[in-house]
């Protein structure tokens, strides 16, 4: 929210001067109003109008209220009075404003005025009373459209058009990895138009809550590195949330955050509405008896634990879980953060690569050949797959992350790893 | 979901010292010597110095330098080296040098690149960062770019006066007073910016004394605690100095002092990495110096004593080497710009800032770090890998201990970051009274035992330990954790940072060779079980309590806890039903939820899914299945109640009072009087905050006691039972 803008320059005879304020009186009261200014502009006067080495830069200061944003311009010729015109239009904002995206409104606001000054001296040349005038009116438009609207478009002349919009600023998204799963916080399809990004396009039907980046690009038949682009952007905007791959191997448990579903009734309804299976689909058994309360959802909430998995926790409580989408249950609690998934990773220990040495000396003594490339090749061909696995057994690639990157079903990893030797699978 | 806990980051780039002597604004000192650019040279440079001074570790790197023969000489040759030519930061020629001439002095001899401050003037930005006085006390915050200038100005009183000063010197001031002209200031303070000032005055003075520093004298030994407070000799002669430039008139006015830190934050951070810096380091540093210039002249003092036989600049040299050598110089003569260049050193890389300013003041900054999270970071969160993952924070949250919020609590115990032998040679590197009782503590301290415990073994008054352990908490030599023990359940965090694995590893099979490596340790941890099961042998437990303590200081491991709930049966709902009151359908329903079936729609397809709800039928029934007690007292002939949880049993009212009192009853009916009374104690820890683990540790129970009374409890379905961390 924008408190006021206003416009100061250099007067040759009265040093720095407020010209133009809106609201009126808020920063330079004129003599005989009894409002109080938001400030007092002469004591922080030197830092919009800065002595020239400080002018083109982006300065701001905080006032125990309020925080001013300027961008004052020096401009030097010798048909200004003492050969330089200096200028600046500052905005004023709460202290406690997050000023980021106004900072690049400043910016442009003072390019765009010293553009306008160098082609017609549209700046100096106006000496229209305080608060009158079309530098005046631009403040007034610009004030009233950013603060409602948070764009502005304000024709100036034949030539200029001032085009304007705050765009907020949010962190870099995190990194993606093939085997996360993005599931949408908002309905994409109603954002779309023809005329986004071809892959964006193609990749959005495909966001679901249960396919991986991965299965994406293979699903959409689009590379891999666009589809991460696409959704990297709609990461950067909010509109993802990311998961794991669901599976009946997974397990999961609950975090300190339980207490707020335990606690919360409205929750607990959120989440049965969620969980609860779709009366046609579900047999008839089911649709007819009563739909699970919030209080059993918490009690199996509370009985996931780590070293579980889903699988055999649907076997253990088969009587309620067969009355709720088992998946919709595990999702809604990571989406709220009251569950994580327990990943598994695994790392070779110092065991294993004294095994591939016996080997590979092995090898070399069958073969009985002594350049590296043949040895290479020799071991590839013996154990093709192992080699390809040991690079992820550092403890840091996670068994959903493994299994994308190979291509490859749990099952399958884990019998790789049985004939790999001696590994040993850390829960996290 | 989204924690807001971020890693530290103090995003320092400088701090200057800014101030107005005779009204004339200027940049008297800055650290490092060129802000914004690589400085490495000139630290390592002034590290050798220190080395050769005394070969003290990172905590003594502070202590001011002594006046020793070597660094004397060393310098003597580097000055007899260098030739006499002007130096601009002269300080006796401050009261002359005007703006003019010293642009002047600039360009006959080119433009000085060391006096420029971020390729800005330091002039002009001398100006900008001198405030107008209503400014007093009062946060000033400026940017240029991405650059941020944050500080704290203090002023002299109107006519010089810095407080109460002995008469003889007020009378010199009056006589040389030099009016201070402020141009376009407001002079007077209004009185609403005196009561401003004044009420964040006593704030401050509260937020000061933060953690652990709870007894006033507290806090002076803690400062001498750590690293050693030797004498500093050189302050001596300066005061010797000082006493003698006293008995001549004064020529020196000084106007206004201000520290200014240079921070360049992320500008999604902006708020509060200026917030954190002006919180815990600025204010503090500021209001010190304002005492130490009330109480001694301290920062005139100081000035005079940094720019005393000031290095000549000689072109002949190079710059790198003069300025090294002038810093050298700063530093060994000035107290001053010795706890600025601390300061800036450890701040900027998170550590503490330990400084000795004079005798009688040795304050400490830092920038708290955080030392536990309750909530595992997401993938969009930013994350802390490593960081103990935990719901037992050591300071009581509520109300329930009697005690204040700042001691540490007394069923917790010490888990020591590093190695008793380093943390001892350390505190014994010191001469502080602390010292003898602080390795006394130590070496009866163990991670297995709550502090009353040791308290009571090795006969160390409480109050003492506790003092003791929050000042090796405020050092970060130790975190308070509760007591480790056998019997709970230890599982690998999730946090756990596992790039660091493989490192660590090796590290474990260095410390314990003849146990089994740490992939498999955490194998073995990977389900949760109690930690016992582990342990081979008795033999082996000692061992295996050490690597439980190893495991845990680097967050490799947290503690699954248990937190219970009452949970209230059907059965007890309907007694309580049965014995009916009149106004129970009145209390009933104020026990319910607001009925909010009519804007469901809404709020769902507000909410953060956007997945397709499944259609109807659940949503028109969705309203009915949380308000049960409200649907039986329509309908008697329904199906029994159903069971519901009690959310916070120490405040309970109304319906949820008299159905603890029945479950009091039938506990009493099917257990007896002791599991009764048992029930009535522990009612309080059955909130979903409270580890059941801590039960025995707080009531000083045997453990095995608590788990059959839970079990027991818990089999007659009256507790309903969660674990995390």
């Amino acid at each position: 929210m924008i408190r006021a803008i206003f416009f100061s320059i250099f007067d040759v005879h009265q040093g720095p001067k407020v010209l133009h304020q809106v609201p009126a009186d808020s920063i330079a009261p004129s003599t005989g109003s009894s409002q109080i200014p938001l400030f007092h502009f002469p004591s922080v006067s030197s830092y919009i109008i800065p002595r020239p080495e400080y002018c083109s830069k982006l300065i701001t200061f905080a006032t125990p209220l309020h925080r001013v944003l300027c961008n004052p311009v020096c401009l030097h010729s010798s048909t200004y009075p003492r050969n330089a015109y200096t200028f600046s239009i500052a905005l004023v904002l709460d202290a406690s404003t997050p000023f980021a995206s106004y900072a690049t409104v400043t910016l442009k606001l003072a390019s765009l005025l010293q553009t306008l000054e160098e082609q017609s001296r549209f700046l100096s040349r106006d000496v229209s009373p305080p608060n009158t005038g079309k530098i005046y009116a631009l403040c007034e438009i610009l004030l009233e459209d950013l603060n409602n609207y948070s764009e502005s478009m304000i024709p100036i002349d034949d030539s200029n058009t001032l085009n304007i919009k705050l765009f907020p600023t949010y962190p870099p998204p995190p990194p993606l990895h093939p085997h996360h799963v993005p599931l949408s916080t908002v309905r994409l399809e109603s954002l779309t138009d023809p005329n986004w990004d071809l892959t964006m396009l193609r990749v959005l039907p495909h966001i679901d809550g249960v396919n991986s980046v991965k299965q994406i690009s293979l699903l959409a038949d689009a590379d891999y590195k666009l589809v991460r682009k696409a959704i990297e952007h709609l990461l950067y905007y909010g509109c993802l949330l990311l998961l794991d791959i669901f599976s009946f191997g997974a397990s999961y448990a609950s975090t300190a955050e339980l207490a707020s579903l335990v606690e919360d009734t409205d929750i607990q309804e959120e989440c049965a509405a969620y969980v609860a299976l779709p009366s046609i689909q579900g047999n008839s058994k089911a649709s007819q008896s009563d739909p699970v309360s919030g209080f059993q959802l918490v009690e199996l909430y509370l009985k996931l634990r780590q070293g579980q998995t889903v699988k055999s926790f649907y076997i253990e409580n088969v009587e309620v879980v067969d009355r709720i989408d088992v998946r919709r249950f595990i999702t809604f609690g990571v989406i709220k953060g009251f569950l994580y998934r327990v990943h598994r990773y695994a790392i070779a220990t110092s065991h294993t690569s004294r095994r591939k040495r016996e080997h590979k000396s092995k090898s070399r003594q069958k073969a009985n050949v002594s350049t590296a490339a043949e040895l290479q090749a020799d071991g590839t061909e013996a154990e093709p797959h192992l080699l390809e696995l040991e690079k992820f057994l550092d403890g840091t690639h996670c068994f959903d992350e493994i299994c994308t990157e190979l291509m490859i079903s749990e099952r399958e990893l884990m019998s790789r790893l049985k004939a790999f030797g001696d590994v040993q699978i850390i829960c996290r | 979901m989204a924690s807001d806990v971020l890693p530290p980051n103090p995003c320092l780039l400088a701090i200057l010292l800014v101030v107005k002597i005779n009204s004339e604004p200027r940049i008297i000192f800055h650290y490092p010597p060129r802000p914004g650019q690589d400085n490495s040279l000139f630290t390592r440079y002034l590290a050798a110095q220190d080395r050769d001074k005394d070969g003290s570790s990172s905590t003594d790197d502070d202590s001011t330098s002594s006046q020793d023969e070597e660094v004397v000489a060393q310098i003597k040759i580097k000055e007899s080296k260098t030739g006499d030519n002007t130096p601009e930061l002269d300080f006796e020629e401050t009261g002359s040098i005007s703006p003019e001439k010293n642009d002047i002095w600039k360009d006959q001899y080119g433009k000085p690149k060391w006096n420029d401050v971020f390729g800005l003037r330091a002039y002009g930005l001398a100006r900008l960062l001198c405030p107008p006085r209503t400014s007093h006390k009062q946060r000033f915050e400026m940017s240029i770019d991405d650059k941020v200038f944050v500080g704290r100005p203090i002023f002299a009183q109107e006519g010089e006066e810095w407080k109460k000063k002995k008469e003889e010197r007020k009378r010199r001031e009056r006589k040389s007073g030099t009016e201070s002209e402020m141009t376009g200031v407001q002079e007077k303070a209004t009185g609403s910016d005196r009561l401003h000032s004044s009420a964040q005055e006593s704030a401050n003075s509260t937020a000061v004394s933060d953690f652990g520093e709870t007894s006033g004298d507290g806090l002076e030994i803690r400062q001498e605690a750590f690293p050693a407070p030797k004498v500093d000799r050189p302050l001596m002669t300066n005061n010797e100095k000082f006493t003698e430039e006293q008995s001549k008139p004064p020529q020196k006015t000084l106007n206004m002092f201000h520290v200014v830190f240079v921070l360049n934050p992320p500008p999604l951070e902006h708020h509060l990495r200026v917030k954190e810096m002006y919180d815990h380091v600025i204010r503090k540093f500021s209001k010190i110096l304002k005492r130490e210039q009330a109480h001694s002249a301290y920062v005139l003092r100081e000035i005079s004593a940094m720019f005393k036989d000031t290095p000549k600049m000689k072109s002949a040299h190079s710059e790198d080497q003069t300025l090294a050598t002038l810093y050298h110089k700063y530093l060994s003569q000035s107290t001053l710009a010795r706890a600025i260049s601390v300061i800036y050193n450890n701040i900027s890389i998170s550590r503490i800032a330990h400084v000795n300013l004079t005798h009688q003041s040795s304050p400490s900054f830092q920038i708290p770090i955080p030392t536990s999270i309750s909530v595992l970071p997401g993938p969009l969160s930013p994350q802390m890998p490593g960081m103990w993952l935990t719901t037992a924070t050591s300071f009581p949250t509520d109300d329930d201990m009697n005690m204040t919020s700042s001691q540490l609590a007394s069923h917790f115990t010490l888990l020591l970051l590093t190695d008793l032998s380093t943390i001892l040679s350390d505190i014994n590197d010191t001469t502080s009274p602390l010292s003898a009782p602080l390795t006394h503590y130590l070496r009866v301290s163990k991670p297995t035992k709550s502090f009353v415990q040791i308290s009571q073994s090795s006969g160390i008054p409480m109050s003492d330990i506790q003092f003791m352990a929050s000042h090796l908490v405020y050092w970060r030599k130790a975190r308070a954790i509760p007591p480790l023990c056998q019997r709970d359940a230890y599982i690998v965090s999730p946090n756990a940072d596992m790039t660091k694995l493989v490192s660590a590893s090796s590290k474990f099979a260095k410390a314990y060779p003849a146990l089994p490596s740490l992939p498999k340790i955490l194998n073995l941890l990977s389900t949760p079980r109690a930690y016992s099961t582990l342990i081979p042998s008795k033999d082996h437990k000692e061992a295996f309590m050490d690597i439980l303590a190893w495991l845990l200081r680097g967050g490799w491991v947290t503690q699954l806890r248990t937190f219970v709930w009452v949970r209230v049966p059907s059965h007890i709902k309907e007694t309580v039903e049965s014995q009916g009151e009149p106004d129970r359908s009145l209390e009933s329903s104020m026990e319910l939820p607001p009925k909010r079936n009519d804007n469901e729609e809404g709020k769902e397809s507000r909410g953060t899914l956007a997945v397709p709800q499944p259609p109807s039928p659940t949503s028109s029934t969705t309203s009915t299945h949380t308000t049960i007690p409200f649907r039986s007292s329509q309908d008697p002939s329904n199906p029994p109640p159903a069971p519901s949880l009690i959310q916070n049993p120490r405040q309970a009212s109304g319906v949820s009072s008299r159905w603890l009192a029945a479950i009091s009853i039938h506990i009493l009916k099917a257990q007896g009087v002791e599991s009764q009374k048992a029930w009535n104690r522990c009612l309080r820890y059955f909130d979903g905050k409270h580890a059941i683990e801590m039960i025995a540790v707080r009531e000083n129970w045997k453990r095995k006691k608590v788990a059959e009374l839970v079990a027991g409890w818990e089999a007659e379905g009256l507790l309903l039972r969660g674990k995390h961390w």
